[in-house]
């Protein structure tokens, strides 16, 4: 946080200088803190391989994410007064100049923006970009115009077998508004692709069939269980073991998505 | 009372006995099913296969294949927790997984896969001839679906029944894929009880 400060001061503009000046003391309280924290984002990221929606919150806290763009994601930062260009309020998915996706917001986070003061995140690994994508995605969500529309939970996906990157995964949708809705489409930035598919019995066989949607009834559930509809998750790009999250990014037919981090489980697992 | 309503009755009530009676008889051994029998396929480490060098054993039987997401994962784990339950006796036990999809299972694809279970498991592959073979033998069925927009390129129907052989080779029980670890246990351990020679009826 503290390098874009100084480099952009370097490049002479004017504009930067006074709230550098005024916030030297905040700043320096900063550089010890995130020093700190970065820390242990190291340490526990040498731990755990995997992203999601947590992980996200503690790197979005840990990289000083929240000085520009609020601890609530509205671009309101401590910061974001002195900015020329403001940061971006992740409500606003039209001003997301390079996709609003979780994989797009990942691979933002790995660029440099020439006119604004938002770094290139190069500290961070692929996943950690992911789980952050994750966090800002779902601080997204979590305001959408008082309650959000249709929530997506308990997610998990049966780790692939060993000659196989390809898996089924599973999750309860959940709609609270009076209208039904329908989930068109999944994704996941560490797979080729992700279909929705449903198992049925016919004249005694079990087959698998592609499915374009799934409807969510009005006030109710669509459940994706062992038992019928699932999520086909096909070329993934690392092996998942149990105890790993897979995130994936649900497209409803309204143009929302929803963000969810689905456990990896033993495949073998029945529910 | 006239005689034909005593008849009516007495033939009532000697049906609702023979029903008890039938109730409380004890459960002999599971019948010989007129399904199965010798077959040779190509195992998991590339060497023939003849069902016929089990004899001795039981053999649980199924069919299907790796890239089905879903099923053939369920029975393997639940067949994981069946050897677990069974303990000692589970040495005497032998899990045959025949593919549908010659095609994409090779034997090291099914080994590498099988090699994730706790199971004493072979998996058998071979030409289509042979495996449509040894479909039939068992009354089994599947069925190529074309997938053309997924990523699966295609899927197989198959049917998911069980089969529970006893040391003799023959095929004396069926299990749905519905069946509870407890519902195999209990069946299996009426054949892992009889004899190596076999049980004829």
């Amino acid at each position: 946080m503290a390098c874009i400060w100084d480099c952009r001061k370097r490049r002479g503009e004017v504009w930067y200088a006074v709230p550098f000046m005024l916030s030297r003391r905040i700043r320096r309280l900063f550089r010890l803190r995130t020093s700190c924290a970065g820390l242990l984002a190291v340490v526990l990221t040498a731990c755990s391989g995997s992203s999601s929606i947590e992980e996200g919150h503690r790197l979005y806290d840990a990289n000083g994410c929240a000085s520009c763009h609020g601890r609530e994601g509205h671009g309101d930062g401590p910061v974001s007064k002195g900015l020329a260009t403001k940061p971006r309020d992740f409500q606003n998915i039209a001003a997301f100049k390079n996709g609003s996706t979780v994989s797009a917001i990942a691979k933002t986070l790995a660029g440099s923006f020439p006119n604004s003061a938002m770094p290139a995140y190069r500290n961070l690994t692929g996943n950690e970009r992911i789980s952050v994508a994750m966090y800002v995605t779902s601080l997204r969500e979590g305001h959408a115009a008082g309650a959000p529309a249709v929530t997506a939970h308990d997610a998990w996906v049966r780790a692939p077998l060993p000659a196989h990157n390809d898996a089924a995964a599973y999750l309860v949708l959940e709609n609270s508004t009076a209208e039904a809705r329908a989930l068109v489409g999944a994704s996941s930035p560490i797979a080729a692709a992700v279909e929705m598919h449903r198992m049925s019995m016919e004249k005694g066989m079990m087959r698998m069939d592609q499915v374009q949607r799934i409807k969510i009834p009005a006030k109710g559930t669509a459940a994706l269980d062992p038992s019928g509809l699932h999520l086909m998750i096909f070329g993934l790009k690392r092996k998942l073991a149990p105890g790993d999250a897979l995130p994936l990014e649900l497209k409803l037919d309204d143009g929302d998505t929803l963000s969810v981090s689905a456990t990896v489980r033993n495949p073998g697992g029945a529910s | 009372m006239n005689f034909k309503s005593t008849l009516r009755i007495g033939t009532l009530v000697g049906l609702l006995l023979a029903i008890i009676a039938a109730g409380c008889r004890r459960e002999g051994p599971a019948p010989v099913l007129p399904i199965g029998g010798d077959f040779t396929l190509t195992d998991h480490n590339g060497q023939p296969f003849e069902l016929s060098s089990l004899r001795g054993k039981v053999v649980l039987l199924f069919f299907g294949y790796t890239y089905c997401p879903n099923e053939c994962p369920t029975t393997l784990g639940k067949l994981s927790s069946v050897y677990s339950r069974l303990g000692q006796s589970a040495s005497s036990l032998k899990t045959l997984y025949v593919t549908v999809d010659p095609d994409r299972d090779t034997p090291e694809v099914l080994k590498a896969d099988l090699s994730y279970f706790a199971i004493d498991a072979l998996g058998l592959t071979g030409t289509r001839e042979q495996i449509d073979k040894v479909v039939r033998q068992y009354a089994a069925a599947y069925q190529i679906v074309p997938a053309p927009e997924s990523k699966g390129r295609y899927t197989v129907a198959h049917t998911t029944t069980l089969y529970a052989l006893d040391k003799a080779g023959q095929t004396r029980l069926t299990f749905p894929y519905q069946a509870t670890v407890d519902q195999i246990v209990k069946g299996l351990e009426g054949l892992l009880d009889e004899p190596a020679s076999g049980q004829n009826g």
